[in-house]
């Protein structure tokens, strides 16, 4: 295909997609230019529809320097030509870049991900609801049994155990502390714990010898220690969230006991990343700020705002009518499994169904654009593989 | 003027049946679309070019945030009258008109 077409090129194409004659093809757009160019004098602007708007804009006679000679000449008032795209022809012509959106930029621009203002979010604690909790727990103790196989590594098999027998303690100590204790003394427990870890990972290393020596039935007894130990975390954790569960303070403190746990424990940096990933994060919770819709939630968190209705689903009981949320309210946020880009099956499901609430709150508010929200539902169904 | 008018009026001029018409002028608007879609240039004699070009992304400044924005690359579209019909149009006062 040539990169330039003209006049009778057009025509052809026209006959092509319309199926009729060339002559009257070439015709009526003869017509259809004279026709702009015959409004443009005589009204001075012109509607095509289709295709956008033309004008004329007249600039005032100005004096003028010659660049070259340095002359002043003078400039007569004329007309220009303007030429403004119709909204559907230019969001067509851009379907490749639908996705960008334009984001604002905080301060100097060096890292992308800095710059980009984040509002502020309450964050839940990283672990979110008991399940969670237990198959964290599960996975933990997986993988020693594993590695008691290949190898009998007591540092790796020793390291989960620690970890949770120091996840307990501190969360014990914050049980004791009563609700009124200051954020401080609840940090400076969570150290003290911290510093008796510290001992313990360098007596691990004694272990070593003795387990390659002792038999499977010492190999079991410490499997057994280990799973109880886990049971008294899980309850540990059970009693801390019904808590804490709200409370900002509690997560901050998680925060920091873990950026402790890293620096201590830098040997086994990968196991604890293993054991972190398996935490994975479902939902957030934001406070609506001043400005803020659902649409642009969306975008903030799936960088798509299309994929709005996916929160509403979850908020559907709060929010009555889903153009119109409160400030102060606290709306969950479901992440998405994959990418805005990528979806999943699941999440295409999700965001079907979150269409599917947003019609059926829509019609009972008896609101004219509701079948419109029914339509999108189905489209993104079909996409479901 | 709505599409319907338009139709009408090109009817008129060249005797044939609005639906023909209205079949021409929804394919022209297809060819445009898709034409330019695909970054062809449409040369009309004696009227102007349209034609897109794509637009980096680039750092630019909202004066209502008073804040520096990104704005992500775009396709522009763009119509360069020809000198003939700027020639025509030059001088004319709408306001001498009305």
């Amino acid at each position: 295909m040539s990169n330039k077409i003209k006049f009778s090129e057009l025509g052809e194409a026209i006959v092509v997609q319309s199926g009729l004659s060339k002559n009257l093809a070439n015709n009526f757009l003869r017509k259809l230019f004279d026709y702009i160019e015959d409004s443009l004098y005589n009204d001075g602007s012109v509607r095509v529809p289709g295709i956008g708007i033309f004008r004329l804009k007249w600039k005032e006679g100005r004096e003028g320097i010659n660049p070259r000679t340095g002359e002043t000449i003078d400039i007569q008032g004329h007309n220009q030509i303007l030429f403004k795209p119709e909204a559907g022809l230019k969001r067509f012509i851009n379907s490749d870049y639908e996705n960008l959106k334009s984001e604002v930029i905080e301060e100097k621009v060096e890292d992308d991900q800095k710059i980009i203002e984040i509002p502020k979010i309450i964050e839940k604690p990283k672990i979110i609801s008991e399940p969670f909790q237990e198959t964290k727990l599960d996975f933990t103790e997986e993988i020693p049994k594993d590695k008691e196989k290949i190898i009998t590594t007591p540092f790796e098999k020793e390291y989960p155990n620690e970890d949770l027998k120091f996840q307990k303690d501190s969360k014990l100590e914050f049980n004791n502390i009563s609700d009124g204790k200051e954020k401080t003394t609840s940090l400076s427990s969570a150290a003290a714990n911290t510093y008796e870890v510290n001992p313990k990972i360098s007596e691990i290393p004694k272990y070593e010898g003795k387990i390659n020596h002792y038999d499977e039935e010492s190999k079991f007894s410490l499997k057994t220690l280990l799973l109880l130990l886990a049971l008294l975390g899980v309850l540990a954790a059970i009693i801390y969230f019904a808590f804490f569960h709200n409370s900002n303070s509690s997560s901050k403190n998680n925060k920091t006991i873990t950026l402790i746990d890293d620096k201590d424990k830098n040997i086994n940096a990968n196991k604890v990343d293993s054991t972190k990933v398996t935490v994975i994060k479902t939902e957030e919770s934001h406070v609506v700020l001043r400005g803020d819709k659902l649409w642009s939630l969306s975008e903030r968190y799936y960088k798509d705002p299309y994929l709005w209705p996916n929160i509403y689903r979850i908020n559907s009981e709060q929010i009555k009518n889903p153009d119109l949320i409160k400030i102060g309210q606290e709306i969950n946020v479901p992440m998405l499994e994959g990418e805005a880009s990528d979806l999943t099956n699941t999440d295409l499901q999700n965001i079907s169904d979150g269409y599917k609430s947003v019609y059926s709150a829509k019609k009972k508010l008896g609101k004219s654009d509701a079948d419109d929200f029914l339509n999108a539902s189905k489209k993104y169904e079909r996409q479901i593989k | 003027m709505t599409k319907v008018e338009l139709i009408r009026h090109l009817a008129l001029q060249l005797e044939r049946p609005q639906t023909e018409i209205r079949k021409l002028y929804d394919s022209t608007v297809d060819v445009f679309r898709d034409k330019l879609y695909n970054g062809v240039v449409i040369s009309i004699p004696k009227f102007g070019v349209f034609s897109t070009a794509l637009k980096a992304q680039h750092i630019s400044y909202n004066p209502g945030l008073k804040k520096k924005i990104l704005i992500p690359t775009k396709n522009q579209l763009t119509f360069k009258p020809s000198s003939l019909l700027k020639e025509k149009l030059k001088f004319r006062r709408i306001e001498d008109v009305k």
